[in-house]
C-alpha cells in the first residue's frame, strides 16, 4: 500500500567548521500517496538531505515526519517500509545479481522458493533474467542500474526513494531508464520520491515537482504548471532549457495603467498586482520557446552568436541591445547566421512579470486571453 | 645535464638496443637480489639435510650435497623439545592472529564509521606507537605482566604481541574499511538488516582481503617473534620455536640441528608467501596509499 509522506517543519542543521549550516529549513511538504514526486534543485539545495531524512538515514534537528498517519520521525531505517536506489547504485559487489535483488527478502525471512520466484519475476520485468548468476562488476552500467531497481521494488515497499540514480549514466541510457522507471511506477503501488538536479528528469517523469532552494521549498507544482507559471525567477531559470530570458524594464503608469518600458517596447499590463511596484525596475520574463524570430506583438533586435541545432528545432544564443545574452528556440534556421541581427518577438500572454525580489507578480497567460498562447513544453 | 646526456643517448642509440640494455640491467639486478636471498637459504637447507658431522668432516662444504639425510630432523624431534616449541608457537601464533585481527577489525570499523571526540588524536597516536621498537616496550611489558601475575604464560605473550602489532593492523583495517562505501551499509539497513547483520553480510565479506592481510601480519609477528617471547617466557617448557632454536644453538647442539630447526621455522612463512602473495601485495599497497 502506497503511503502519503508528510513533513512538519522538518529541519536539518549541520555544524561545519564554526558555523551552522541549515540544509533543510523548516520544510512543510505533503507528498501524495502513490504519486511520483521529484525533488529538484542545484547541488547543495538540501534535496538529498531531505530524502535521507525520509529514509531514516539522517536524523532531523527538529520537526516531524509522517508516513501515512504514523509518526516515523524516530524510527530506524530498518523499521520503515521503504526502498532506496542510491546515487552510486550500491550493489553488493560480493553477491550475485540474484542475491543482490533478493537480499531484502532474505532478511525479511521469505522462504527460499518464494524468494527465487519473486527475484526471477523482477529480473524478467527488468530484462536481466539471464544475468542472475553474475556478479555486479560483470554487468554494464545500465544493467547494474536495473539490478538496483529490482532490489528496490522486489520487496514491494510503500515508498521508494531515488537519490540521483542516473547521474553517472550517459544520456541515451538515462532516457531509456526514465521510461522504465515510469513504467515501474505504473505497475507498483508505491509512493515514489525522486531526487535529481536534472530538471529534464524532473519534468519528464513526475506527477509533482518540488523545487528546492537553499533548504526552502520554492514551488510545488505539476511539471506543466512549473513551466508556465513559475513563482519566482529562481524556478523560471532552473526549470526548462534554455533558461527563461529576463529583461529588466521600468514599470510606470500610463493613463493609470501599469506599463513596462524598455528595449524600445511599451507593454501595458493592466493588473493591480503591479501597483506596489510602480516606479521600480522589474524583470520581464519570456521563455525562449515563446520568443519567435521575426514576429510578435512586442519586438526587439538581437545579434546572433551561436546556433545549436537539436534536430527538429534549434536553440539560438544571441545578444540583446544592452549586451546581455538572450536565447530563443526556433525550428527555422535556414535564414539565420551568426553575426546577423534579427528581430524577435513575443505576445503579451507569453510574458511573466517578476518583482524586484524575484517573485512572480503577473502571468501574461492568466491576465490576458490565453486562447492564443502556445502550451508547448520542452 | 643528465637529461641532456640521456637525450643524446636516446638520439644516438636505436630504441631496440636501448630496450635490450634496460632489460639486461633489470634482470641483472633481480638476479643479484635473488642470490643475496637464496644463498643463505640454500646453505641452511644444505646443512640441515646432511648427516651430522658431514659439514665439518673435510673442513669444507660441498655446494652440491653428496648425500641427503633426515638424520638431523629425527634427532631434533626425538632428542630435543622441538615438538613442544612448535606446539607453543602454534598456540601463540593462532592466539595473536585471532586477537589482533579481531581488535583491528573492530577498531578499524569504529574509526571508519563513527565520529568521536579525540578521533584525530587517537589516529595520530596509532601511528606514533608504531614507531616504537619492541625493545623499548620490553621492560614495561615485563613489569606490567609481572604485576598482573601473567609472566611465563602464552596469554601474556599473545597480549604483548597484539599490542605491538595493533597499530599497523588497525591502520590497515581502517584504510580498508574506508574503501567500503557507506551506501552499501545504508542500503542494507534500509533493506532491514541490523547494524551487526550489515557488517557481517556486507562489510566483512568485502573487506576480506584486508582481514586476510591483517591475519598474515599477525601470523608473521606471532610466529617469528623472539624478543618478547624471551622476556615473557622463563620456563623452557613454554618456549616458542625461535626462543627454543636459540637455546639449541646456545647449548652443545651442532649446526646441523640449528639449521634443521631453522628449516622448521621457515616452512609456514614459506607456504603463506606462496599461497597468499596477493594479500601481501595488498598490504603493501594499502600501506602506501594510507
Amino acid at each position: 500500500m502506497a503511503k502519503e509522506i508528510r513533513t512538519e517543519r522538518l529541519r536539518k542543521e549541520y555544524d561545519a567548521d564554526d558555523r551552522t549550516v541549515v540544509a533543510n529549513d523548516d520544510i512543510d511538504l505533503t507528498i501524495e500517496e502513490g504519486e511520483f514526486t521529484t525533488i529538484v534543485g542545484p547541488s547543495g539545495c538540501g534535496k538529498t538531505t531531505l530524502l535521507r531524512m525520509i529514509a531514516g538515514l539522517q536524523e532531523p534537528t527538529s520537526g516531524r515526519l509522517y508516513c501515512g498517519d504514523e509518526d516515523v520521525t524516530d524510527e530506524r531505517p530498518q523499521d520503515r517500509d521503504i526502498s532506496m536506489v542510491f546515487q552510486n547504485i550500491a550493489l553488493y559487489p560480493h553477491m550475485t545479481v540474484r542475491e543482490n535483488i533478493g537480499y531484502a527478502l532474505k532478511i525479511e525471512g521469505v522462504p527460499d522458493e518464494e524468494r527465487a520466484e519473486r527475484v526471477e519475476e523482477a529480473a524478467e520485468i527488468l530484462q536481466i533474467a539471464d544475468q542472475l548468476e553474475k556478479k555486479p562488476d560483470a554487468l554494464s552500467g545500465g544493467q547494474q542500474q536495473r539490478v538496483a531497481l529490482g532490489a528496490a521494488f522486489v520487496k514491494e515497499p510503500e515508498i521508494i526513494l531515488f537519490d540521483e540514480p542516473m547521474s553517472d549514466l550517459d544520456a541515451k541510457l538515462r532516457a531509456e531508464l526514465r521510461v522504465e522507471v515510469q513504467q515501474l511506477h505504473k505497475r507498483l503501488d508505491a509512493t515514489i520520491v525522486y531526487v535529481t538536479h536534472d530538471q529534464t528528469e524532473a519534468m519528464t517523469m513526475s506527477d509533482t515537482v518540488v523545487t528546492l532552494r537553499e533548504g526552502h521549498v520554492e514551488q510545488v507544482a505539476p511539471p506543466t504548471e512549473l513551466f508556465d507559471f513559475p513563482n519566482s525567477t529562481y524556478v523560471a531559470e532552473f526549470i526548462g532549457t534554455p533558461a527563461t530570458n529576463f529583461l529588466p524594464v521600468d514599470l510606470q503608469l500610463t493613463d493609470g495603467t501599469p506599463t513596462l518600458r524598455g528595449f524600445g517596447m511599451e507593454i501595458e499590463v493592466p493588473s493591480e498586482e503591479l501597483d506596489p511596484h510602480v516606479g521600480e525596475t522589474v524583470d520581464l520574463g519570456v521563455r525562449p520557446q515563446y520568443l519567435s524570430a521575426g514576429g510578435g506583438s512586442f519586438e526587439l533586435d538581437v545579434t546572433i552568436d551561436v546556433i545549436e541545432p537539436l534536430g527538429t528545432e534549434s536553440v539560438v544564443h544571441a545578444t540583446r541591445p544592452d549586451g546581455e545574452p538572450i536565447d530563443f528556440v526556433t525550428d527555422d534556421i535556414a535564414e539565420i547566421f551568426p553575426g546577423d541581427t534579427v528581430t524577435v518577438g513575443f505576445d503579451e500572454e507569453d510574458l511573466i512579470v517578476f518583482g524586484p525580489n524575484g517573485e512572480a507578480v503577473v502571468y501574461g497567460a492568466r491576465l490576458f486571453d490565453s486562447a492564443g498562447a502556445t502550451q508547448q513544453i520542452n | 645535464m643528465i637529461a641532456a646526456v640521456a637525450d643524446a643517448v636516446t638520439d644516438a642509440v636505436p630504441q631496440r638496443t636501448l630496450g635490450r640494455v634496460q632489460r639486461t640491467l633489470t634482470y641483472l639486478v633481480i638476479l643479484l637480489m635473488c642470490l643475496l636471498t637464496a644463498v643463505p637459504l640454500y646453505v641452511m637447507l644444505l646443512v640441515a639435510f646432511q648427516p651430522t658431522g658431514a659439514v665439518f668432516s673435510g673442513g669444507d662444504l660441498h655446494i652440491i650435497p653428496q648425500t641427503i639425510s633426515f638424520e638431523n630432523f629425527t634427532e631434533l624431534l626425538t632428542e630435543t623439545d622441538a615438538l613442544t616449541y612448535t606446539y607453543n608457537s602454534i598456540v601463540v601464533t593462532v592466539g595473536v592472529m585471532v586477537l589482533a585481527t579481531t581488535i583491528a577489525c573492530i577498531s578499524g570499523y569504529i574509526l571508519t564509521r563513527f565520529e568521536f571526540r579525540g578521533k584525530t588524536a587517537f589516529s595520530r597516536s596509532i601511528l606514533l606507537s608504531y614507531m616504537f621498537s619492541g625493545i623499548v616496550l620490553a621492560v614495561p611489558f615485563y613489569i606490567l605482566f609481572q604485576s598482573l601475575g601473567l609472566l611465563n604464560s602464552h596469554f601474556a605473550l599473545v597480549l604483548g604481541l597484539t599490542a605491538l602489532l595493533s597499530p599497523l593492523n588497525i591502520w590497515l583495517m581502517w584504510q580498508y574499511f574506508e574503501t567500503v562505501p557507506i551506501s552499501l551499509e545504508e542500503r542494507a539497513w534500509i533493506e532491514g538488516a541490523s547494524r551487526w547483520r550489515a557488517v557481517r553480510d556486507v562489510v566483512l565479506p568485502i573487506a576480506r582481503p584486508g582481514i586476510v592481510t591483517a591475519a598474515i601480519f599477525s601470523f608473521s609477528a606471532g610466529w617469528n617473534n623472539f624478543l618478547l617471547a624471551q622476556i615473557v617466557l622463563s620456563d623452557s617448557e613454554m618456549y616458542t620455536l625461535p626462543v627454543g632454536a636459540a637455546l639449541l644453538l646456545g647449548r652443545d647442539a651442532g649446526w646441523e640441528t640449528a639449521m634443521s630447526v631453522s628449516v622448521l621455522i621457515c616452512i609456514p612463512p614459506f607456504l603463506i608467501a606462496l599461497f597468499f602473495q596477493r594479500y601481501l601485495m595488498l598490504g603493501i599497497n594499502i600501506g602506501e596509499s594510507g
